[in-house]
């Protein structure tokens, strides 16, 4: 089996970002634990790309939701934004910018029809910039779905 | 499975940790109060199915150039716009 890197270097991706440990994994994929961001050399700056370090078959399109919907991360409860397995609030700081987390929504890309492309708004990633460690987390807000369609809107900001 | 019967407003502990209180049986419904340590997750099971669902269907996508897929379609349209004025 090819290691990451060389399936990687061989597709005009580039390693922008540092290795992000899920220790949970992500639903579905327990097993899965250190990802990093890959983005396309020539490719759109709106996806990057979430890659298993230690599976080169495991990768997921990940976006910024404020693309999607500009207040997503403010409406989401404090609570909820900060996952207790990932920052510990009772630091004075704890709001500080450079603290804050960063979240990134899963793609859906259906091979068959690419313009049924829809975001995972209900189960967004939560990565804490600091220590590096995310989870993907599920919001009690029913009114977010995990299939939001996104196509009109990628459209638009590429033109 | 264990089947146990409970009335509103009586508890059940789980791994001498979580603690299930029925709070009320209305209509059919059953409202549930958890307490639970901090880190451990508790979903709603169909929501947790779904999101394990679109996450496999996320990851079974070929890792494609996703710009290059974008701009074909884009390409394509602007295509038939000029076509169909």
């Amino acid at each position: 089996m090819k290691t990451t890197h060389e399936v990687v270097s061989g597709e005009g991706m580039m390693v922008t970002d540092y290795t992000i440990t899920f220790p949970e994994g992500i639903l579905g994929f327990p097993h899965i634990k250190r990802f990093v961001i890959l983005e396309e050399e020539s490719g759109s700056p709106l996806f990057r790309w979430l890659q298993a370090l230690d599976d080169p078959e495991v990768a997921f399109v990940v976006a910024d939701p404020a693309i999607f919907m500009p207040d997503y991360c403010e409406k989401i409860p404090v609570g909820e934004r900060y996952p207790v397995a990932l920052f510990d609030r009772t630091d004075g700081e704890a709001d500080a910018p450079e603290k804050q987390p960063i979240l990134l929504v899963i793609i859906t890309v259906p091979q068959e029809d690419p313009m049924k492309m829809s975001a995972n708004l209900l189960g967004p990633l939560v990565i804490n910039p600091q220590t590096r460690m995310a989870k993907q987390i599920v919001l009690s807000d029913e009114g977010y779905s995990s299939e939001h369609p996104v196509f009109n809107l990628v459209a638009a900001a590429m033109r | 499975m264990l089947v146990l019967t409970r009335k509103a407003g009586e508890e059940l502990i789980i791994a001498d940790q979580i603690e299930v209180r029925i709070l009320g049986i209305t209509k059919g419904r059953v409202r549930l109060g958890i307490t639970a340590p901090n880190k451990m997750a508790v979903y709603r099971k169909e929501i947790y199915a779904d999101i394990v669902d679109k996450n496999k269907r996320a990851v079974t996508a070929k890792r494609q150039s996703l710009g290059k897929v974008l701009k074909t379609i884009l390409r394509k349209e602007a295509r038939s716009v000029e076509d169909n004025p």
